[in-house]
């Protein structure tokens, strides 16, 4: 009898045990550190390509040559490993802290050090902003992309760190008074639509139909921003909202429920895949609307599901600069994506870079550019009034001017307010409101 | 053992497809007489309608051959389209992640000091062939897929049959004779697990898939136009409904498995192998889920970890509309809900649909299953069948705690020690356990006591939260009445949601649960009027001017100066809120009405017959449980700051469900350990922080965790402790036996009515 009881016993425990053994066993097999690491990386590798320093030296006031010394740590949150995840932002990181470390002299010789955090839940975005704050060494913390956990991380650091948001995409990004943006954001792209709309940029309108993802920031950048500036204007609009994932027969039905085929514009409010899906169900449903939509429409899954094109007659509201159109020398921004593409080749030609990623290395650059200004010694509050009182111009952001806290009483985080539009039309990019013919839009000036 | 459909009722699959065609008619008939738009929008859905036939179909054909209803059929179809995707794509077959029998010896070298040297890892992808020359445009490398369409399809039907029998072979076949709950977390175990694994291999990014079918617009009458590939998906769905049900209708396979569905044993006297017919049916509702996933992705042209998944919830209702066992009535009604999705949609962009905050009411085609589910429980209620088995086993033993008191008192006192002197990360980690502890243990208290699987309980917990953030704060309701006030809203809504179970139990119950938490999730706290479109935010709380959030600063005992957060005064309220709910439910336990809770748990009918009142107690029971869970969703509003709609859905109810069985869900020390073991809790701190495992393996060993769990340990890790206790103390010839236990519960239930 006490065999026996020991056998069950025994074969409870056994399974624990296997589990146990699993995950040893899966740990020993795994390469990564935890959701938590460091990384300094001090360039080399890549291929060949020779990358003109000078702008980037010029923007980041470093010295060229490899960084050396102590590093500087820099925190780093981004949301990774759950569904959804924004890994392109780490890559956009990584490949600027690999650059500015190899070749632009790091902050004043120093390596930049990346302590990062990734977080998949809301308790993630507390064990994050709590890290952040008690570790002495950080002094600036700069975000990916957070649609999970970015609640509990503002809580934490609020007016304790200063924060750069990288790329928003909740309405809770928008609405921080100690953290800041210096891009304008999903709300700035909207309502510089709304404006080039009501203007007139696609001739006399009388109605629009949106079709925008159910989520915080499609929702208030469409019921905030985008339609109430056109219902001032007369103009009738029809919203219909689809969930976040929605595809294929989804999206289709939801043309159809708002008006997207009668319409004078047709609006989505989507990420890259609810575009695929957009453009998917234009064709299927056989019908030829004007398509007005944002700059997250036009990354490479696009290209690669379209066969190496962009849907023609498109326009794509975005931050007044494209990956897309050669540079153009009198525009400093257009020039940096490019250097940002040349870098790409040389150091990571694989990764996706028109997403989030050379927005966050833009934002590097910045920071590098912020501290190297107060040196490696600075305190917290110091680095914090450099973040807010920073006045531009943001790497490849050509939006001027850059005021943060200034820009929209609705959304106090975002500094800069010009965006820009551009079209696809017969195989080429035409300018149409942006920084190439000098036209970008106010979006928020009323 | 248990009996199959009431062959007595009137709701038969003949009449209930009768009555959905009839309805679908009208509804058809008025919308076409009416408005072309109409008619347009409501044929645009039976694309997405075909797909959740699709998924519904796998799903009742797994309940059919095994009994399982298995929540991860989405999760399958979605697997199934990235197994295509890697092929057609790529060339490649992806491998789970598998241990490495080598690895422990490259560890021990590395620990040893030698960092370089390195062992044969165990591949990732497996490749057959290779993708085409790329070319260039706009800076993006276009590749020709690795392999013909036919190619990549062929090899994913052998990979999903296989899958299909490892399902069975190391998952549903040792749960054959489980209760209903192992299986339905073996289910969600699976789930995790597919898609855990599709994360690992290809992150979260959608990918691109080609069409697979014509794509062009095809013009109906009355100016409805359609793409063509949706009338392919809708006729390939309806040929493999008439196969399914001529197979089943004709076949001597069909007819077996039929007669192993209505009573097990009956068919191994006809000399029928359960045991095969399950297997069969696994690998055929695996193959059939996968190839629609990837038909899905196709038509989509567009696959994510997500999307495909999420149809498992219309799913789930279109089977339970064919009551488990029609595949023609689930077909029809897994079009129509996409058909109907599809319509309200339209109707949604109309000038006069109700609208809140500025918006029209969010969520409401999300919202239709649930709505259709209670129509049929209404309809049809006690005659949704249950599976007949040779034999079942009960829910584990639910154990009355002995020195709850002294117990409680000194693991609170050592635990609020800890929170002082720990570091912030573990002290962060035994918050989130201790708040997990509070949301298990309203899962003790419904399921482990009371038997009713609830699905929707972090959906009751969000209910809380967002009454603590919208009118208690909002409105100055100062602490400890915000917390309580958001409690009892949760009561309110938990008793609404479960008045269907008093009609239903087991895994209906579970369904109903679980479309009940996506319906608060899409039409609640997505709805800006509550949400608000800035977010729903949480103050810190306070009592007599002290100030005890997680993020307001403290000062360290005897002069220690400025403690780092977050604050361990909040970690010792909940502390203090988690040992006072042990006491409850510990008392519950003991008392009268956890005897009738116990007995509502063994036997309805025995209950009843001893003078227990069933629905009183289950109503008890929902409404107990619910404000348990609203007090842990008040602590987790304290505990970010805010709350969110995210954090308080359908899937993190299914999780924590999951959560509770693998810690021992009958016995509040199972509870204390599924705490343990939830997201950001100790255990995930530990397996970081300790062991070095990087929380993207986190999920996958969770689900595998719970897989072995409901196998070889259906008492939890709480119950797998106590036995191994037990038998020591056996051993060494004192103390009470599991037996005794068993024996004393058995007691408690004859004492009923005491």
């Amino acid at each position: 009898m006490g065999i026996a009881k020991m056998g069950k016993a025994a074969g409870a425990l056994k399974s624990i045990g296997a589990l146990a053994l699993a995950g040893a066993l899966v740990a020993a097999c795994s390469s990564g550190g935890g959701s938590s690491s460091s990384s300094t990386t001090s360039g080399g590798g890549g291929s060949s390509t020779k990358i003109d320093n000078k702008l980037a030296l010029d923007y980041t006031g470093g010295t060229a040559g490899k960084a050396t010394g102590t590093p500087v740590n820099v925190g780093y949150v981004n949301q990774e490993s759950g569904s959804p995840s924004y890994p392109e932002n780490t890559q956009g990181a990584d490949l600027a802290v690999k650059y500015i470390n190899g070749e632009l002299g790091g902050i004043q010789g120093h390596p930049i050090n990346l302590v990062k955090c990734f977080v998949s839940t809301e308790e993630d975005g507390q064990k994050c902003g709590t890290q952040m704050l008690n570790d002495a060494s950080i002094k600036l913390v700069v975000t990916g992309t957070l649609v999970v956990g970015n609640a509990s991380l503002y809580t934490v650091l609020s007016g304790k760190k200063p924060i750069i948001i990288g790329n928003g995409l909740t309405a809770t990004d928008f609405i921080q008074t100690a953290a800041f943006t210096y891009m304008p954001g999903a709300p700035g792209v909207v309502s510089g639509l709304a404006k080039w709309i009501v203007d007139g940029g696609v001739g006399k309108v009388k109605t629009v139909a949106v079709v925008a993802t159910n989520d915080a920031g499609a929702k208030a950048s469409a019921q905030i921003l985008f339609a109430p500036a056109l219902e001032k204007a007369g103009i009738t609009v029809k919203q219909v909202f689809v969930s976040p994932t929605a595809q294929g027969a989804e999206v289709q039905s939801a043309i159809k429920a708002a008006g997207g085929d009668t319409a004078d514009v047709f609006v989505p409010i989507t990420p890259v895949q609810g575009c695929i899906a957009v453009a998917d169900a234009i064709k299927s449903l056989g019908i030829h609307p004007t398509v007005v939509t944002t700059g997250l429409c036009f990354g490479t899954p696009l290209i690669q599901h379209l066969g190496g094109t962009f849907p023609d007659g498109w326009y794509f509201g975005a931050y007044g600069v494209n990956y897309f159109v050669p540079p153009v020398k009198s525009i400093p921004a257009s020039e940096e994506l490019s250097l940002y593409e040349d870098v790409v080749k040389k150091y990571n030609p694989n990764m996706e870079y028109t997403g989030f990623a050379g927005p966050t290395f833009g934002n590097f650059m910045t920071v590098t550019q912020l501290m190297n200004k107060l040196g490696t010694d600075a305190s917290v509050t110091q680095v914090a009034d450099a973040v807010k009182g920073f006045a531009g111009p943001q790497w490849g952001i050509p939006g001027t001017p850059v005021a943060c806290g200034q820009i929209s009483t609705s959304f106090p985080s975002i500094c800069v307010g010009q965006m820009g539009i551009e079209q696809f039309k017969g195989g080429k990019w035409i300018p149409i409101a942006d920084a190439y013919n000098n036209k970008l839009i106010n979006a928020f000036a009323s | 053992m248990t009996t199959s459909s009431r062959t007595s009722s009137w709701a038969t699959p003949g009449r209930i497809a009768a009555i959905i065609a009839a309805l679908l008619g009208v509804v058809l008939l008025v919308v076409i007489l009416t408005n072309v738009d109409q008619t347009q929008a409501l044929f645009l859905g039976l694309g997405v309608g075909a797909l959740i036939a699709a998924i519904a179909l796998s799903v009742t054909l797994n309940y059919q051959g095994s009994g399982v209803v298995n929540f991860a059929a989405g999760a399958i179809a979605m697997y199934g389209g990235y197994v295509y995707y890697g092929l057609r794509a790529n060339g490649q077959l992806f491998l789970p992640p598998l241990p490495n029998p080598l690895a422990p010896i490259e560890g021990i070298v590395h620990l040893a000091g030698n960092s370089s040297f390195n062992l044969p890892n165990i591949p990732v992808f497996i490749t057959l062939a290779h993708p085409g020359a790329g070319s260039s445009s706009f800076g993006t490398i276009i590749r020709q897929p690795a392999m013909p369409v036919w190619l990549a399809l062929l090899i994913s039907a052998a990979v999903l049959a296989i899958l299909g029998l490892l399902f069975h072979l190391l998952i549903f076949r040792p749960l054959r004779n489980a209760p209903v709950l192992a299986k339905v977390v073996a289910s969600v175990g699976l789930f995790i697990i597919m898609q855990a694994i599709v994360v690992l291999r290809f992150t979260s990014s959608a990918k691109a898939v080609a069409s697979i079918l014509p794509t062009s617009p095809t013009h109906l009458p009355r100016g409805v136009t359609l793409p063509s590939d949706q009338l392919y998906l809708v006729g390939i769905v309806v040929l493999v409904t008439v196969g399914l049900w001529a197979l089943f209708r004709y076949t001597r396979f069909g007819l077996a498995t039929r007669a192993a569905a209505e009573n097990e044993k009956g068919a191994i006297v006809l000399g029928y192998s359960p045991d095969f017919l399950a297997g069969v049916n696994w690998v055929a509702s695996t193959v059939l889920a996968g190839m629609f996933g990837i038909l899905a992705a196709a038509i989509n042209q567009s696959l994510d970890p997500i999307t495909i998944t999420l149809l498992i919830v219309p799913a789930l209702a279109a089977s339970l509309l064919g009551r488990f066992n029609s595949f023609i009535v689930t077909m029809l009604a897994g079009l129509g809900i996409g058909m109907l999705s599809s319509w309200i949609q339209y109707l949604s962009g109309q000038s006069w649909f109700p609208k809140a905050g500025g918006q029209p009411i969010p969520g409401l085609t999300q919202a239709l299953p649930f709505v259709i589910i209670i129509i049929v429980l209404v309809l049809r209620g006690k005659s949704l069948p249950t599976r007949g088995s040779v034999e079942t086993v009960k829910l584990p033993f639910a154990p009355r705690a002995r020195g709850a008191v002294p117990t409680s008192l000194i693991g609170g006192v050592a635990v609020a020690v800890v929170l002082f002197v720990t570091s912030p990360d573990w002290r962060l980690a035994i918050v989130n356990s201790l708040v997990g502890v509070v949301i298990c243990l309203s899962l003790v208290v419904l399921t482990g006591y009371v038997g009713q699987i609830s699905l929707m309980q972090m959906a009751l917990a969000g209910i809380s939260g967002f009454t603590l953030s919208k009118i208690a704060d909002a409105h100055h309701i100062p602490f400890p009445f915000g917390p309580i006030l958001g409690a009892v809203a949760a009561v309110a809504v938990g008793l609404i949601a479960g008045v269907p179970a008093l009609r239903v139990r087991g895994v209906n119950l579970a369904v109903v649960t679980f479309a009940a938490a996506v319906t608060i999730e899409q039409m609640v706290f997505a709805n800006p009027a509550w949400s608000g479109l800035k977010g729903a935010i949480v103050g810190a709380p306070h009592l007599f001017g002290l100030k005890f959030g997680p993020n307001d600063s403290w000062t360290k005992p005897f002069g220690g100066g400025a403690g780092l957060l977050p604050n361990p005064w909040f970690g010792v309220f909940c502390l203090i809120v988690v040992v006072l709910l042990i006491l409850a439910v510990v008392n519950i336990r003991s008392s009268r009405v956890g005897r009738h809770m116990l007995a509502v748990r063994a036997n309805e009918r025995a209950a009843a017959a001893a003078g227990v009142s069933v629905s009183g107690t289950k109503i008890l029971a929902f409404g107990v449980a619910a404000f348990i869970a609203g007090l842990g969703g008040a602590l987790s509003g304290y505990r970010f700051g805010s709350v969110t709609a995210d954090y308080f859905g359908a899937i993190p109810s299914m999780l924590f469900l999951a959560f509770a069985y693998l810690g021992g869900i009958s016995s509040v020390s199972g509870a204390v350990v599924g705490g343990i073991i939830v997201s950001g809790g100790i255990l995930t701190t530990f397996m970081s922080h300790v062991l070095g495992i990087p929380e993207t393996y986190t999920l996958f060993l969770a689900g595998l965790g719970l897989i072995t769990m409901a196998i070889f340990n259906p008492k939890g890790v709480a119950g797998a402790l106590r036995d191994s206790a037990h038998a020591i103390k056996g051993r060494i010839g004192r103390g009470t036996t599991p037996k005794a236990d068993a024996e004393a519960e058995a007691g408690a239930h004859a004492k009923v009515g005491a």
